[in-house]
């Protein structure tokens, strides 16, 4: 068996956000209009091949986090990257994803990260400014938007994770 | 467990590692598996393969060897078969152990409480956020009214304040659409305006019909007139729409309102002659009752809401014909208001698109309650700026008016027949006896 390179990759963010339909759409190719929370932690396997490699992406896509249930530091234990992810529609989430980060960074150091601002699709109900975008970007942040219904900034985002956690 | 009873070491091992369908990995210190058993199945691992590394048989292991800390755990793991599962690592030696137990169930039931939590949390933030965008759209609409309240009050002063009241109020709507209404129509005309601004410079004559319209429309407004425009120096003015007392009640404002225009006018004379300005105006004004079309009348893109026919042409008509400082109304207006003014037949005139003769009548002056004639004299020409209401005279001014009077009368005797200058320079003025007819009116 050839050595293949195989990664933990976390997906940490508020309840609700999109994460668990962000693995379907990269994992599956599906998304569905149904809500149904994550409890614990769901784990899937993508293959992502390189020209020069091949890399197995192992998901952790954590149960979101809210008022009660705070994210077990533990289980981000041995990731080598996140995808952030922030709901586009609620302000609010972006914080979330933002404290989310500090505290990752706090235990585990700096390790590779997107963040996605999920939901792009529905337009009319975006609440986050091209600036503060922006200027997340200008730290240096890979920020983009995306959406789990279309597709947009999925296959981008995790491809950018497994080259910057392998090389 | 050997100190248990027998049976309930059983039970035991049916309740774990039965009905939590309990698996095993074992891992030694090179991270290859070497061991496993209990319900691989359950967890889509019977097909793992021994001495294989472990990372490449259970990827839920990626990251987590070699282990950090002993024990530990991580809880509800949902693997690829769906089954989801409590993960207790611990290391005895060199070796790793992993136990599976089965917690799929008590997963779905956390799942449901959950769900409805986050579900409910959702509806409320969308209910703040809905609550927000009504907030903004409220400012909005608040700003956006301000800005209409603002534009509309500077239209307004376009507007007769009745037209635009019904206009703005949606009695009126603006459409090209006109009634047959019988109106009280008002003509007055600056006479000889050319001729009496000439010495001005273009800014005092906008100052002084500036504010001779002003006054006028204030005095038209308060008799309950709707002040249709301004023509020049001509002012027109109808009473009988938007709002209307009866055709006989809007006649006798027309004539109130004639009359204190004429006093008032009288009183700005007196001010504007003593500003130096040499010329006073002098006003004829016309007043016919008849059947108008009135209306919004012109294109779709600019109307003017306006009265027409041949009855407000012959309002313009008796203006022109009255003296001035004099009003002169037609038979019809004059059997309206014959109670209140004291009134002499003119010779009858003839009017185009009226078939009747039309009789005029000059008004000379405004009776009592008693039906008594109380004389209004207003005589306005080059020298002479004369109104005398003795209703409105103080009693204690009397004397000097008789004597300010007696004393006119002298030295137009002593004038004689002599012609005297064109204008009345302003030197002449400030030394003239007339500054006490001034006071008396």
């Amino acid at each position: 068996m050839t050595a293949v390179l195989q990664k933990k990759i976390c997906m940490l963010g508020g309840f609700s956000v999109g994460k668990t339909s962000l693995v379907k759409r990269y994992v599956h190719s599906v998304f569905s209009e149904s809500y149904l929370t994550t409890v614990g932690v769901k784990i899937d396997k993508k293959v992502v091949t390189l020209p020069d490699r091949t890399v197995n992406l192992i998901l952790w896509d954590l149960a979101g986090e809210d008022d009660i249930n705070s994210l077990r530091m533990t289980n981000v234990r041995g990731a080598a990257g996140y995808v952030l992810v922030a709901d586009g529609t609620r302000p609010s989430t972006l914080d979330v994803a933002l404290s989310l980060h500090d505290r990752v960074e706090a235990d585990f150091g700096s390790l590779p990260f997107v963040l996605l601002l999920n939901k792009s699709d529905l337009k009319e109900q975006w609440a986050i400014g091209n600036a503060v975008m922006e200027g997340l970007q200008q730290r240096g942040w890979w920020v983009e938007p995306s959406s789990a219904r279309t597709g947009e900034g999925v296959e981008d985002a995790f491809k950018d994770l497994a080259i910057r956690t392998t090389s | 467990m050997e100190s248990l009873p027998a049976s309930l070491a059983e039970r035991l091992r049916e309740l774990t590692y039965d009905e939590q369908a309990v698996a095993y990995l074992q891992i030694d210190a090179a991270l290859t598996l070497v061991g496993a058993g209990g319900h691989l199945d359950n967890y889509g691992l019977a097909a793992i393969c021994l001495g294989e590394p472990a990372v490449e048989q259970a990827f839920f292991l990626e990251g987590l060897l070699p282990l950090e800390e002993t024990p530990y755990f991580i809880p509800s793991v949902e693997l690829d078969c769906g089954r989801a599962a409590d993960v207790h690592f611990h290391l005895d030696g060199d070796t790793v152990w992993v136990l599976l137990f089965d917690v799929t169930a008590y997963r779905d039931a956390t799942r449901r409480l959950q769900q409805k939590a986050y579900e409910m949390t959702l509806l409320q933030e969308k209910e703040a956020q809905l609550n927000r965008r009504l907030e903004d759209t409220n400012r909005e609409l608040e700003a956006s009214n301000d800005f209409l309240a603002r534009i509309s009050t500077k239209i307004s002063h376009y507007l007769a304040p009745q037209i635009f009241k019904s206009i703005f109020s949606g009695q009126k709507d603006v459409t090209i659409h006109t009634e047959r209404k019988q109106l009280t129509i008002f003509f007055s005309d600056i006479k000889d305006f050319t001729a009496t601004t000439e010495g001005l410079q273009p800014e005092e004559i906008t100052l002084l019909l500036n504010e001779y319209f002003t006054e006028m429309s204030a005095i038209a407004i308060k008799h309950g007139g709707t002040v249709d425009k301004f023509i020049g120096d001509a002012l027109v003015i109808f009473f009988g729409d938007p709002e209307t007392k009866g055709t006989a009640e809007d006649a006798r404002a027309c004539l109130d309102m004639a009359t204190e225009m004429q006093r008032r006018l009288a009183e700005l004379n007196v001010k504007w002659r003593r500003a130096g300005t040499e010329q006073p105006f002098r006003v004829r004004m016309g007043i016919n009752t008849g059947f108008c079309n009135v209306g919004n009348f012109g294109s779709v893109d600019r109307m003017d809401y306006t009265a027409i026919g041949a009855e407000v042409n012959l309002a313009s008509r008796l203006q022109s014909i009255a003296e001035s400082g004099h009003i002169v109304i037609s038979y019809e207006t004059y059997a309206l208001v014959r109670d209140i003014v004291a009134a002499r037949a003119m010779p009858p005139i003839s009017v185009k698109g009226i078939s009747r003769t039309v009789v005029p009548y000059v008004v000379e002056g405004v009776l009592d309650e008693a039906g008594r004639k109380i004389e209004i004299f207003s005589e306005h020409m080059t020298g002479l700026d004369f109104y005398l209401d003795p209703r409105a005279v103080d009693a204690s001014a009397i004397e000097s008016i008789r004597a300010t009077l007696g004393n006119a009368i002298a030295a137009l005797d002593r004038r004689g027949g002599q012609p005297g200058p064109k204008r009345v320079s302003r030197a002449d003025q400030k030394s003239s006896p007339s500054k006490a007819g001034d006071k008396a009116t």
